[in-house]
């Protein structure tokens, strides 16, 4: 019946059944490939989460394309909104400013519309639910945030007038609109709340109930594209223009807003590093998985060479052979794909990564299923593409030819044979520097991303590593002030920072620092060498070391205004405290006074950098902040950055342990397997199992040790690298800290490949049936 | 005990020696009760159909397997309720072990090879290295001594296993099928070394299939279905197709 050229499905079939009764192996294989594949599936779910969140809260919140505010005495203007040019649909609202008696006096905006169009500008409800009676109000998550408003809190609200708002600045009395009091019944999410959309939001029936007494129109615009925004802006300007003034015009600026390209470029950065870095921890485990999986595949195949030889010379084609199997492997793909799935599902609950969490408009579990059901298929279709890979060469790769060339005599080691022998079969049996480079490579990666991650987080954690030693500043200080806070027993430290600039010779123009401690120590952040005391010194930012190429000792030109050039010697490197928050991070350099007096120029500012007593600091600031400008510590953007970025390496150093981990354990399992004669020989010429087992540790140890002593150095040389780049860039310094667990890889790797190699007891049964089979 | 004490206990004495196998279909009686007494000096053919239970018997005798019932003693000590440790021990005292197959640790030259068991056994590594190179040149292999095995003949190899096996001095050479993956000038050098060691006094019990080898044992011993056969009827038998 079948053709002689036919595909021989019957003897495909029996070696299929053959196959799987080697089948256990395989599913180990499957096992790890499937953790690599959760490990990546997870990563694409999260970041296409996190990459989402923001334009899916845009398309859930109905965010509109532009916004105005109309203030209520230009009528006429609000009236011929909806029909400027560019306008597809608009929906006028009404808005209030209101007096809020909580936590102190505050005033806070209110808004209510009716008749909206479609889903134009629908706050996503994060807790609660939409406002619906006339005394319900939905509160922006930042103010509920700010003002620690919760579900079922009341507020009074006394709504101000049109001309109480147009006197804001010289004083109303008490407000003069309706007072109401509003329950919060739910918690709103907007991609942008600012401008003409109000903090708080209160029901259709509100707006009915109150139209008449609103201060403004807040009116939402959707436009056709881009270019009908601009046209729209146009528009309204020139019918703004055209418009009778109104007498609240200094605090409602006729400006149109265009909320979708107003998204803050620092949260961009953050947006596009933690996607970009999520990439790469993807692919890195995706890598390493993929090296250890193959690994194990080829191992794999090439035991079964002998069955591949025979279905050679029984005439089955190597199509044949490779398709039987490719079927035997089909449950193994399935498991493959099922902990590929699985892991994405459980990465549906994660929130969004660092600072896009606050733009996810559906909170709790979410997954991308489309992209999930690429992602899986695609990684099950890769490891059968491998085993057919290792199938189709395994015929041709002789897993155990024996040494021809003479091993180092050792003799050193002849008087403990377990070792002798382990050392000749750990070094003897393959290509002893491809496994130890990957394994180094591998552990590199590991301690790589533990230090890199532990120096990320160390700066992140710690304010005084980007600058920030104090508990607040207080600008614009005055001498007098400045003695008081000094004598404040409440204060331990105050530093008063000049801030100026000094011309770098042939260079930039950069800030300049005078420190002086009126009490406690001088609270600038060294990282390095020491702060200048006298003439001729200055310690420098870590970005201008990085750009200068200066170093501790070295030498540094700056000008004098008045003309002439002082070369200073550079004592320390330094985070200079950022009186002006133009400049960057780490930019900058710190002077001694007298140097300063003859090297800076413009203006100087004087502020106090205030430590308080632990518990101390809410009750200073808040009396200080009556009569002077008080500036809480705040994260620069470029640590906000990298706080985003923080969970990204610790989780590539367990994801990368585990698989190192992983490999170990498969390498030394099959290791036993590989040496089962050599053990038996042992055990025939008079070894004791505990002797065996000593030959077994030494083949771990030989195994793993080099790849240690390589893998730690250079992923700790690696990390300063790759921090080195990514500190200067920030600015912060860039000393290195290495966690505990690098310390302990070591042991942990070696106790793993002990426990592995020796594994469960060798019985002398299975040591003597190697030797009847060989 | 029957013995008187004048006389040396034979090298290798069993008694009633049974061994079944727990396969996964049926359980395997490889040994059904065998009585075998081997005296000091004497060569030894053991012969039988593949799967009568030879291997097992020398494992037993190995003490890398326990039996099921019976009793073995090497030189008079019996290894009955011995430890794993002190079997093992045993093993280096009084057994030396030839494989068809060789089994030569591929990674270490034909010196260290035949060196190890003395150097497991605890011996000083000059001692151990200093036995081994003369066993080499008695077996004609002392220009080899630095060679992998993997760059020497089957022949070679044998007789390197040889070597190894006679390092401690055991009471008993066990040899299984030693010739068997041989080819005729390969087997005569076996034959060639078994017989000089023999002529020397080493006392030797061989499985084998080769007629060739049988001839040259003083005496010829065969198993059949797990039970010796008796002597008389295995001469017999030794001349027609086994
Ligand atoms: N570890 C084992 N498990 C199960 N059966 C075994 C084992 N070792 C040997 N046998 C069986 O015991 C019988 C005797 O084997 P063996 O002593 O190797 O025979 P011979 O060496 O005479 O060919 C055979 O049927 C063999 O299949
Ligand atoms: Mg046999």
């Amino acid at each position: 019946m079948t053709a002689p050229d036919a595909f021989g499905w019957p003897a495909v079939r029996a070696v299929a059944r053959a196959e799987r009764r080697r089948g256990r192996g395989l599913l180990l294989i499957a096992f790890l490939a499937g953790i690599v594949g959760a490990v990546v599936a997870g990563s694409v779910v999260l970041a296409e989460r996190t990459a989402t969140a923001y334009p899916r809260l845009v398309e859930a919140a109905g965010l509109d394309d532009a916004r105005v505010l109309v203030p209520a005495d230009q009528a006429g203007l609000a009236e011929a909104v909806p029909r400027l040019p560019g306008v597809e649909q608009a929906w006028t609202t009404s808005s209030w400013v209101a007096r809020m008696a909580r936590p102190a006096l505050t005033y806070v905006t209110l808004g209510a519309g009716a008749d909206r169009p479609g889903d134009l500008v629908r706050p996503v409800v994060v807790t609660g639910r939409a406002p619906q009676a006339v005394d319900e109000v939905l509160v922006s998550e930042p103010v509920a945030e700010r003002y620690g408003i919760a579900i079922g809190d009341e507020l009074r609200l006394e709504l101000l007038t049109l001309p109480q708002i147009a006197r804001f600045d010289v004083g109303f009395g008490t407000p003069d609109g309706p007072a109401v009091t509003l329950r919060v019944v739910g918690v709103g999410r907007m991609p942008a709340w600012d401008g003409a959309l109000s903090h708080l939001w209160a029901s259709e029936e509100f707006a009915r109930t109150y139209a008449g007494t609103a201060s403004a129109y807040a009116i939402f615009v959707r436009t056709a594209g881009p270019a009908g925004a601009q046209r729209f802006a146009e528009a309204y300007s020139a019918a703004a223009a055209a418009a009778p003034r109104s007498i609240a015009a200094r605090y409602m600026p006729a400006g149109v807003q265009l909320p979708t390209s107003e998204l803050d470029p620092t949260v961009q950065a953050a947006e596009v590093a933690i996607v970009l870095g999520l990439a790469a921890f993807a692919l890195v485990v995706a890598a390493a998985g993929g090296f250890v999986v193959s690994q194990g595949l080829l191992r794999h195949h090439a035991a079964g060479r002998s069955a591949q030889q025979i279905e050679h010379a029984l005439g089955m084609t190597m199509t044949e052979r490779v398709t039987a199997r490719v079927l035997t492997a089909a449950p193994a793909a399935l498991l493959v794909l099922a902990l590929t799935l699985a892991g994405g599902i459980a990465a549906g609950a994660l929130a969004p990564l660092g600072s896009q969490a606050r733009f996810e408009p559906t909170p709790g579990f979410r997954v991308a299923w489309p992209v999930l059901g690429i992602v899986g298929p695609v990684i099950a279709l890769l490891f059968l593409g491998g085993v057919a890979v290792a199938a189709a060469v395994a015929r041709h790769t002789g897993s155990r030819v024996p040494p021809v060339r003479r091993p180092f005599p050792m003799a050193w080691a002849r008087r403990w044979p377990a070792l002798l022998v382990g050392i000749r079969m750990a070094l003897g049996a393959r290509p002893a520097v491809l496994t130890v480079a990957g394994s180094a490579a591998a552990i590199a990666g590991v301690v790589a991303a533990a230090v890199f991650g532990a120096s990320l987080e160390r700066v992140v954690t710690d304010p005084a590593r980007f600058g920030e030693i104090a508990d607040f500043s207080v600008a614009d200080a005055r001498l007098i002030d400045i003695e008081r806070l000094a004598a404040d027993p409440r204060t331990t430290a105050v530093t008063v920072i000049r801030s100026s600039t000094v011309q770098l010779t042939g260079g930039r123009t950069v800030p300049a620092v005078v420190a002086f401690s009126y009490k406690g120590p001088v609270e600038v952040t060294v990282t390095s060498g020491r702060l200048p005391i006298r003439l001729g010194e200055i310690a420098i930012g870590p970005r201008i070391a990085a750009a200068e190429g200066v170093r501790i000792g070295d030498t540094i030109s700056v000008d004098r205004p008045g003309g002439g050039v002082d070369s200073l010697t550079v004592t320390g490197i330094v985070v200079p405290p950022r009186a002006d928050t133009r400049f960057r991070l780490g930019d900058g350099v710190v002077l001694a006074g007298e140097q300063a007096a003859l090297v800076t120029s413009g203006p100087a500012l004087f502020s106090a950098e205030v430590t308080t007593l632990p518990g101390e600091r809410e009750e200073l600031m808040g009396e200080l902040s009556t009569r002077l400008e008080i500036e809480p510590r705040l994260v620069p953007a470029e640590i906000r950055v990298l706080a985003d970025l923080r969970s990204l390496p610790e989780a590539l150093a367990a994801a990368l342990g585990v698989l190192v981990l992983a490999a170990v354990v498969y390498e030394l399992t099959a290791a036993r397997r590989r040496y089962a004669r050599e053990l038996g020989v042992l055990a025939a010429v008079g070894e004791t199992l505990g002797q065996v087992h000593a030959t077994l540790a030494v083949i771990a140890l030989v195994s793993v040790g080099p790849a240690l002593a390589i893998g730690v150095p250079l992923g700790i040389g690696v990390a300063r690298v790759l921090w080195w780049q990514v500190a200067t860039a920030s600015g912060v310094g860039a000393e290195l800290a290495v966690p505990a667990v690098v310390p302990a890889v070591v042991p942990l790797v070696l106790l793993v490949a002990l426990v592995a190699a020796v594994g469960p007891l060798v019985r002398g049964t299975g040591v003597v049936r190697a030797l009847r089979t060989s | 005990m029957p013995r008187p004490p004048a006389a040396a206990p034979p090298a290798l004495e069993v008694h009633g020696l049974r061994k079944t196998y727990d396969a996964r279909s049926a359980p395997v009686r490889a040994l059904r009760g065998v009585d075998l007494v081997v005296g000091t000096g004497e060569f030894v053919a053991l012969t039988g159909p593949s799967g009568s239970g030879k291997s097992t018997l020398l494992h037993l005798v190995a003490g890398l397997e326990t039996a099921d019932e019976g009793t073995i003693a090497l030189a008079g000590t019996t290894l009955d309720g011995l430890s794993s440790a002190r079997l093992a021990r045993m093993r280096r005292r009084h057994i030396g072990l030839v494989f068809q197959f060789f089994n030569l640790i591929d990674h270490m030259t034909a010196l260290e090879n035949v060196a190890l068991p003395a150097l497991v056994a605890g011996a000083s590594p000059a001692a151990a290295t200093e036995r081994a190179r003369e066993l080499l040149d008695r077996l004609g292999l002392l220009d080899k001594s630095g060679e992998l095995p993997a760059t020497l003949s089957g022949g070679q190899r044998q007789r390197v296993a040889i070597a190894r096996a006679l390092v401690n001095r055991p009471t008993l050479l066990l040899a299984d099928e030693p010739t068997g993956a041989l080819d005729s000038a390969g087997t005569a050098d076996v034959l060639d070394v078994l017989a000089r060691i023999n002529a020397a006094g080493q006392t030797i019990l061989v499985v084998t299939h080769s007629a060739e080898v049988a001839a040259a044992a003083g005496r010829r011993v065969q198993l059949r279905d797990g039970r010796i056969v008796d002597e008389e009827a295995e001469a017999l038998t030794a001349a027609g197709p086994a």
